[in-house]
C-alpha cells in the first residue's frame, strides 16, 4: 500500500529559523510542502521517512534565507496493481461504489465490476448483489459504513496544477475550468467481482 | 487648486512595529520595485571591475554555488526532482511505527510550532494511523514481522504477495487465493494449509493472543533522522 520514493528539493529556510537545528528545520518545511498531497504519477504523500543527503546551504544576494538541496525518502500512498485492499463505503451511485480508506477517498468501484448479478435500489440509493443459492435469491446490499475489501485494477493522475488564462476563450473556459478543478488529482478504480471480495461480512465463517 | 485632497496628514507609520526585514517573503522571491531584474548586483559588480581598471573584458566570476537570487536557482532547474518513486515497498507496520514515533516525537517537542503549515501533516497523520490502527498490524513487532519473512523463505512467493500476506493475516482459504496469483496453479490445498497454519501461527491477530507476543523492541534512537534499512530491502 505504502512506497518510499526518493526525492530532491531544495528547502528555503528564513533567516527567524536560523537558531533551529537545521535537519529539523528542513524536516518540517518538507512536511508542510508535501504532506496530505499527491505528486503527480506518484501517489499520496504521507509523512518524511528519512534525510539521506544534504548538500550545502547558501544564501543568495536579495534574500536573506538560506536554501539548501535535500536529498531525502518519502512515504507515498501508492498501491500496486491487483493489490487488496479494504475500506469503507462512502457512497453509492449509479456511477458505482465509492470507497474510502479514511486518509484517501477517491476510490470507485464502477458497475460492471461488482458482483454479478448486482442492480441498484433507488429507493435506498445502494447497489445490491442478487445472490442465488438454491434457496433462492437473496439480495445483499451493500450499505454506507460496511467494510469492503476491494483489488486495485486502475488508477488515474490528472495534473491540477494551475494553467494561464486563455485570452480567446475567457468566458467559455471559465465554466470547464470550474468542472476540471473538481477533478481529483488522484483516483483508483476497483473491483470485486472475484470470490473473496466485497462486503466482510459475505464471507466470515460464522 | 484642491491640492488639499491629494496631500492627507501623513498616517501613522507602523514600520517601527513590523521592520520590513522581518516580513516574511513568498518563496519565489519577486523583484522589489527598486530593483532590476534580472540582477543588478552582477551588473554592479562589473561596473564596479571596470571602473577600478580590473579584469578588462572579462566578466567576473560568479561567487560561490549561487551567484543569483533564488529565481536563477529555479532556473537551473532545482525544481523538486522524484529520483525514484518505487524504492522501496513498505508494509503497514513499519508506516505505523513511523507515524506512531513521530507522533511521540511532535508531542514532547510542545507546541513550538506553526499550527496552520503543520494541518495538512496532522490530518494525514491522524487518518493514516485511524486506519492502520483497523488494521491487524498493530499486533506486530519488528521480530514477528522478521519471523514472518524468514517462515515465507520456503514457500516461494512474490514480495507483493508476501507484503500482502503481512498486511492483512487471511484466515481463509479464500482470501490466500485472491492475494496469491494463479494460486490453483502454483500451490496445492496442503500447501495452502500450511500457508494458513504459518500465518496464523507467528503473526498475531486477535487480543486474546497479545497476551503472547513480546513487547515492542525499543532500540536506542540517536536524533539523526536516518533511519535503518526497513525489511524489503533485506530480502
Amino acid at each position: 500500500m505504502f512506497v518510499l520514493v526518493e526525492m530532491t528539493d531544495t528547502v528555503r529556510i528564513p533567516p527567524w529559523q536560523f537558531e533551529r537545528k537545521l535537519n529539523e528545520s528542513i524536516a518540517e518545511e518538507l512536511n508542510k510542502k508535501l504532506a496530505n498531497k499527491v505528486v503527480y504519477n506518484v501517489g499520496l504523500c504521507i509523512c518524511l521517512y528519512d534525510i539521506t543527503k544534504l548538500e550545502d546551504s547558501y544564501i543568495f544576494p536579495g534574500d536573506g534565507a538560506s536554501h539548501t538541496k535535500v536529498h531525502f525518502r518519502y512515504v507515498v500512498f501508492h498501491p500496486f496493481l491487483d493489490e487488496i485492499l479494504i475500506g469503507e463505503i462512502k457512497s453509492c451511485s449509479q456511477d458505482g461504489v465509492h470507497v474510502s480508506l479514511g486518509f484517501f477517498d477517491d476510490i470507485v468501484i464502477p458497475p460492471e465490476s461488482l458482483q454479478q448479478p448486482a442492480k441498484f435500489d433507488e429507493a435506498e440509493q445502494v447497489w445490491v448483489w442478487e445472490y442465488e443459492t438454491e434457496e433462492g435469491a437473496h439480495d445483499l446490499y451493500m450499505d454506507i459504513g460496511e467494510e469492503i475489501r476491494f483489488r486495485v485494477m486502475d488508477e488515474t493522475f490528472v495534473d491540477t496544477s494551475p494553467t494561464g488564462p486563455t485570452s480567446a476563450e475567457a468566458s467559455t473556459s471559465n465554466a470547464t475550468e470550474e468542472v476540471q478543478k473538481k477533478e481529483a488529482p488522484y483516483t483508483l478504480v476497483g473491483s470485486i467481482s472475484e470470490p473473496g471480495l466485497g462486503l466482510l461480512s459475505w464471507w466470515t465463517n460464522s | 487648486m484642491q491640492l488639499a485632497f491629494f496631500f492627507s496628514p501623513p498616517a501613522p507609520s507602523f514600520l517601527h512595529f513590523f521592520p520590513p526585514s522581518r516580513a516574511p517573503k513568498p518563496l519565489s522571491a519577486q523583484p522589489r520595485p527598486f530593483q532590476r531584474s534580472p540582477s543588478p548586483w552582477l551588473y554592479g559588480r562589473r561596473h564596479c571591475r571596470r571602473a577600478c581598471g580590473e579584469g578588462k573584458g572579462k566578466v567576473p566570476p560568479r561567487a560561490g554555488g549561487g551567484g543569483g537570487r533564488p529565481q536563477r536557482a529555479a532556473a537551473r532547474g532545482d525544481k523538486m526532482e522524484v529520483k525514484d518513486a518505487n524504492a522501496a515497498l513498505l508494509s503497514n507496520f513499519e508506516v505505523f511505527q513511523l507515524l506512531t514515533d513521530l507522533k511521540q516525537q511532535r508531542k514532547e517537542s510542545g507546541k513550538s510550532k506553526q499550527s496552520s503549515g503543520q494541518q495538512n501533516l496532522n490530518t494525514i497523520m491522524y487518518e493514516t494511523l485511524k486506519y492502520i490502527s483497523k488494521t491487524p498490524c498493530r499486533y506486530q513487532s519488528p521480530e514477528t514481522v522478521r519471523d514472518f519473512l524468514i517462515t515465507m523463505k520456503g514457500h516461494k512467493l512474490t514480495k507483493a504477495e508476501k507484503l500482502q500476506l503481512l498486511n492483512h493475516r487471511p484466515v481463509t482459504a479464500v482470501e490466500i487465493q485472491l492475494m496469491v496469483e494463479e494460486s490453483e496453479e502454483r500451490l496445492t490445498e496442503e500447501q495452502i494449509e500450511s500457508l494458513l497454519q504459518t500465518v496464523t501461527s507467528i503473526l498475531p491477530g486477535d487480543p486474546e493472543e497479545q497476551q503472547r507476543e513480546s513487547p515492542m523492541a525499543t532500540e536506542d534512537k540517536e536524533c539523526s533522522l536516518q533511519h535503518k534499512a526497513n525489511f524489503w530491502s533485506c530480502l
